[in-house]
């Protein structure tokens, strides 16, 4: 079930917005800062791939790889050859989606299993290619002295600086993204998620929107990796492996897969959670997977679909309470004698 | 004007169908009956191109279609519903027919990324046209639900709705009446002699007779993927051999004895 995108969509995101333009002077100190613009990142991965997965029904296994493409293209760019990172970025963000066309033009024919395997087995080959190029990607050490970006000549280095950075470029992305499912483009991918052979027949070309939602929800990917490479400054391919993929995935269905604001919930868990966790040490994986199954198991739909249960009920317990009280008039002037 | 020319689809050992030929000329509706497993379903996916046939072709106003996939062959006004239906979950009633108009819409990625009026316009008119659509076929009050609120009954009905959303030449129904009661099936009727009337060619996959009768103009019978009758509803009805299809090879024997 797809929430409906709506102008009250677009209202409530614009207001969450400017309630976080003022989060740096909220927060008590920096590392609360740096975890919001983590947020933020993972709200664009997990909101790109639920573009993929809830809108579109298909399967990417390989998410992790295009985030670490992004990720490395830029930083190698800017880490080695100096190029600018603003320069970086559509450069980033188009070897991305070239990648990403070179796997979705023969995987997308796949379904279910296969599509996963086969983007899993991506995920894979990219993971031994960020480790072995070397001379580029600094092998497993990581790549070092990524560049953060500039503005005006000013480093975007301090940590408020480089949140109000993600702030913007997530915000624009996340815009983007809801325009593109309010329209043509979007009803169709809704169209063929649920009932692929009746969109065919109303003239969806069926596999060339696969590859489209594909190729733009790598770029959006992308997007987030070049954001990651150059706040953090340094970028290692654990990052990006097939962990970071399938975890991913997990979010979106955590979240609510194919509900909007899910992914904002599931960006927040993948975020807070390992923080929270810490302590747990080695049990951080067994409490993830037990409270995955938890919530999946009494809200199928996420904890965005428990989340619009919730509003849903507020909201019907208030027109009950209001057409009571309608009532309680009615049946008080009926009682008045006319006079 | 839709035809097929030698068409046979060869599953495995199974002939689901044997060298059909036959045409429905422009403005007529066309019937195809024939007991289950005549092959009905195969064909309309032969003629929408869900199924490439083994051999033989399928020709749109005279032009070989046979080896476009389904989507082109809707620009091409080729139009169809599904027996099973194939409804768009988790959208409104609207939004289904909206997407039957996919193919003669124009706005594409950049127009939707960058939202341009020209696009939100024509989101617009499309929006309007499709809630006309549903008015003629009687769900105006129904638009806005989403379609999983829907009887059986109804969706068949959006479906109708949203093939014709494509501004089909050819409209393809199957069995468009299958699980409605019989006053909806006549109010189905009326709906195909309509959209008739307006010049669209259809064929249709039928087991109400009522309704065959009443709506087309040219009947053909179908048993194991062959033709074994073809022609006006009064010939087909006296056909021996459709009797013995319908009603088996005993009951045509006793009626001669």
């Amino acid at each position: 079930m797809h929430a409906q995108i709506s102008t009250t969509t677009y209202r409530a995101l614009a207001i969450l917005w400017v309630l976080l333009i003022a989060l740096p002077w909220i927060t008590p100190n920096n590392y609360w800062l740096n975890l919001a613009t983590l947020w933020l990142t993972n709200v664009l991965l997990v909101a790109s791939l639920n573009l993929l997965m809830g809108y579109s029904g298909q399967i990417s296994l390989a998410h992790g790889a295009f985030y670490g493409i992004g990720a490395y293209v830029s930083g190698v760019l800017a880490a080695k050859y100096g190029v600018s990172p603003w320069i970086g970025l559509p450069l980033a963000l188009a070897a991305t989606g070239l990648v990403a066309f070179a796997v979705g033009w023969p995987t997308l024919r796949l379904r279910g299993h296969y599509l996963a395997m086969a983007t899993l087995g991506f995920n894979a080959i990219a993971s031994v290619l960020f480790v072995e190029w070397r001379d580029w990607t600094g092998g497993p050490n990581g790549l070092v002295n990524i560049p953060p970006y500039t503005l005006f000549g000013v480093k975007l280095d301090s940590d408020r600086a480089f949140y109000f950075l993600a702030l913007a470029a997530v915000g624009v992305a996340l815009v983007l993204l809801l325009n593109l499912l309010d329209s043509r483009t979007g009803r169709a991918l809704r169209a063929l998620s649920t009932a692929e052979v009746g969109a065919e027949c109303m003239g969806v070309n069926v596999h060339r929107y696969k590859i489209l939602v594909f190729v733009v929800s790598a770029m959006l990917a992308a997007l987030a990796g070049c954001l990651y490479a150059h706040h953090n400054a340094f970028v290692s391919p654990e990052s990006f492996d097939f962990l970071v993929s399938t975890m991913l995935v997990v979010m979106v269905a955590l979240g609510g897969t194919g509900n909007w604001w899910g992914a904002f919930l599931g960006a927040l868990i993948y975020t807070l959670l390992p923080e929270l966790l810490r302590s747990f040490g080695d049990l951080e994986l067994l409490v993830y997977g037990v409270s995955l199954v938890v919530v999946l198991l009494f809200f199928p739909r996420g904890l965005g679909g428990a989340l619009d249960l919730l509003c849903e009920r507020i909201a019907s317990r208030f027109r009950a309470r209001e057409s009571n009280i309608h009532a309680a008039g009615a049946a008080a002037n009926r009682a008045r004698p006319d006079s | 004007m839709i035809a097929v020319r030698g068409v046979s689809v060869q599953f495995g050992g199974l002939a689901a169908l044997s060298d059909l030929d036959f045409a429905v000329p422009r403005g007529t509706v066309k019937a195809v009956i024939g007991p289950n497993g005549a092959g009905k379903t195969t064909l309309f996916n032969v003629i929408s191109g869900i199924q490439a046939p083994t051999s033989g072709s399928v020709l749109l106003d005279g032009e070989d279609i046979t080896s476009r996939p389904p989507h082109e062959r809707v620009r091409r006004g080729l139009a169809r519903t599904f027996q099973n239906l194939q409804v768009f979950s988790g959208m409104s009633v609207l939004e289904n027919v909206v997407v039957g108009m996919h193919a003669r819409l124009h706005a594409g990625v950049f127009s939707a990324l960058l939202r341009l009026p020209s696009g939100r316009r024509e989101e617009a008119s499309a929006r309007h046209r499709a809630r006309a659509l549903l008015g003629r076929v009687g769900l105006a009050g129904k638009a806005d639900l989403p379609v999983s609120a829907l009887s059986f009954g109804d969706l068949k009905i959006v479906e109708i709705a949203r093939a014709l959303a494509s501004e089909p030449t050819v409209l393809l129904l199957d069995e468009p009446t299958a699980g409605l009661p019989a006053s909806e099936a006549s109010r189905v009727a009326e709906v195909i002699r309509a959209i008739n009337t307006e010049g669209v060619t259809v064929l249709l996959v039928e087991h109400n007779m009522r309704v065959v009768m009443s709506v087309s103009h040219d009947i053909l019978v179908l048993n194991f993927g062959r033709r074994i009758a073809e022609g006006d509803p009064a010939s087909v009805r006296a056909h021996p051999d459709v009797i013995t299809a319908y009603l088996g090879a005993d009951i045509e024997a006793a009626h001669c004895a």
